[in-house]
């Protein structure tokens, strides 16, 4: 069947107007797409920051408070607190390098010892044994 | 015909976009969340478990210092055994020479020490610990510690059937995690608690046979006479046997029972304190207790002239007994525990202390 030229034009014009609806639909949707792969990796990047942020608090609490002076965990240092002897200089001298703040606090919550200000809200606390069979609780915070 | 494949075509793309497409995104999406919260956790308490060691491993630290210094304070004992307690103004004292060595052997002594750390352990691990006020640490509080020696420090080993393990539930997630995590606990004290008990040792048993040998030479029949006899005037016969004995002793030594203790007492004293009690620790002794008594037995009178009642022959024996307690105490200025020493947590020297007790009662043939 023989269309007219008008006919003919329409539906070229027709075809040409669904193709470029079709293009921003599909551009649309690749916009929506990239959108939402961004957005994605964006939330799974502060998932990662979150979880690096925590792992790391925790991993550096436990490399900070193993470490050793003369065969000594900082740990055993720092409790050692609670029978009157004050840390070793080094130990102040890693806390400040590291730009950390602690603070030691004996079994009734009292402290012990501090160094800079530890953030009730920021900070890290962990408890720990003290001399004499008490516990205690050491706060840091890393900043 | 080919128009509307076309469209069939874009409209199956834009379905295929739409729909599809999105819900794979947001399930990947939830995957990726959930693992790294997972992954996140995990790593959270993997640090926990490493924190619970570094926890067990301070408190077996300060078990040891304060099973050392507790267990020397008991004269080496956790608990001192009944037969070797001696009690002082409230006090009780072991008791390593009592007429004779008693010095607990150093299988003994690590035994008792090994024992006393254990309860301390167990003691710190039954105490709850919060890692970063989220995750509770479970550590065993069955330990069981052993201490070798190697020269003077000990070698110490905290072994446990349990596990060091945390654990997290989240209800909202439905997710529980549990990790564990061996518990064995190794040390090696450098402290000078097995030299101070073996300095006691040598010392108490040298002290306790050097009081006996004074005791027994100041005592001695030659110097102190077993027994006597006077003749003496009396206004009548009944004479008691304290008043028989004080004639007697008096007239045989020239000097009354009561001056002749005082003396005896004196040299004991005097003699005990010169001991020489060289030690590169502090060694020190306190007199507990000196008690020298002289009792007269067997007295008699007898009247040689039957005509004279008023001259009578007195005879008496005497029976010289002493008692002796010292304590002794060897310390270790160089050291510093930190530990509980009865009345605050303070660093303190370990010291070891016991008592000495020489009762010397005269043979059978000297009474």
């Amino acid at each position: 069947m023989l269309l007219s030229d008008t006919a003919k034009k329409k539906g070229i014009f027709d075809l040409y107007t669904l193709a470029i609806i079709g293009g921003l639909i599909i551009a649309v949707v690749l916009f929506v797409l990239v959108f939402a792969f961004v957005s994605n990796l964006i939330s799974v990047k502060s998932i990662v920051k979150l979880t690096v942020d925590v792992d790391d608090k925790g991993s550096r609490l436990n490399s900070f408070l193993s470490s050793e002076r003369g065969g000594v965990t900082y740990l055993e240092i720092l409790g050692n607190t609670r029978a009157g002897s004050p840390p070793e200089k080094e130990v102040e001298e890693t806390l400040e390098a590291l730009d950390w703040s602690l603070i030691v606090e004996d079994e009734t919550q009292e402290p012990l010892y501090t160094i800079g200000d530890v953030r009730r809200d920021a900070g890290v606390f962990v408890q720990i044994p003290l001399p004499g069979l008490k516990k205690g609780r050491i706060g840091i915070d890393t900043r | 015909m080919k128009g509307i494949a076309l469209i069939l075509v874009f409209g199956l793309m834009i379905i295929i976009f739409i729909v599809i497409v999105p819900l794979l995104l947001l399930f990947f999406q939830t995957a990726k969340e959930e693992h790294t919260l997972l992954t996140r956790d995990i790593y959270f308490m993997e640090n926990a478990l490493d924190y619970g060691s570094i926890v067990a491993d301070t408190g077996f630290s300060y078990s040891f210092f304060q099973g050392c210094w507790d267990v020397l304070r008991k004269g080496g004992f956790s608990v001192i055994p009944g037969e070797r307690i001696y009690e002082f103004e409230g006090k009780s004292f072991a008791l390593w020479f009592d007429n004779g060595d008693l010095t607990p052997s150093q299988e003994e002594f690590l035994g008792e020490l090994e024992k006393e750390v254990t309860q301390n352990l167990n003691s710190y691990t039954s105490l709850s610990y919060k890692y970063i006020g989220e995750v509770n640490l479970f550590i065993p509080q069955d330990y069981n510690v052993s201490l070798e020696p190697s020269g003077f420090d000990l070698k110490g080993e905290a072994t446990s059937p349990s596990f060091i393990a945390v654990q997290k539930e989240d209800s909202k997630r439905g997710e529980k995690i549990k990790l564990f995590k061996n518990s064995a606990l190794k040390r090696n004290f450098t402290s000078s608690c097995l030299e101070i008990f073996e300095e006691g040792k040598k010392r108490g048993k040298e002290f306790g046979e050097a009081v006996e040998q004074i005791v027994e030479d100041i005592l001695s029949e030659d110097t102190w006479e077993r027994g006597g006899q006077i003749t003496y005037g009396v206004a009548s016969q009944q004479l008691s046997r304290e008043f028989m004995g004080n004639a007697v002793f008096q007239i045989i030594h020239g000097k009354t029972r009561a001056e002749a203790i005082e003396e005896i007492e004196e040299a004991v004293r005097s003699q005990v304190q010169a001991i020489p009690l060289e030690s590169e620790f502090s060694l020190s002794m306190e007199i507990l207790e000196l008690e020298v008594t002289i009792s007269p037995k067997n007295c008699q009178t007898t009247f040689p002239e039957l005509d004279n009642p008023l001259l009578a022959e007195i005879s008496c024996s005497f029976v010289y007994q002493a008692l002796f307690v010292g304590k002794i105490s060897i310390e270790d200025p160089n050291t510093k525990l930190p530990v509980f020493n009865g009345e605050e947590v303070a660093f303190t020297s370990p010291e070891l202390v016991f008592a000495e007790r020489i009762d010397f009662l005269p043979s059978p043939g000297e009474s």
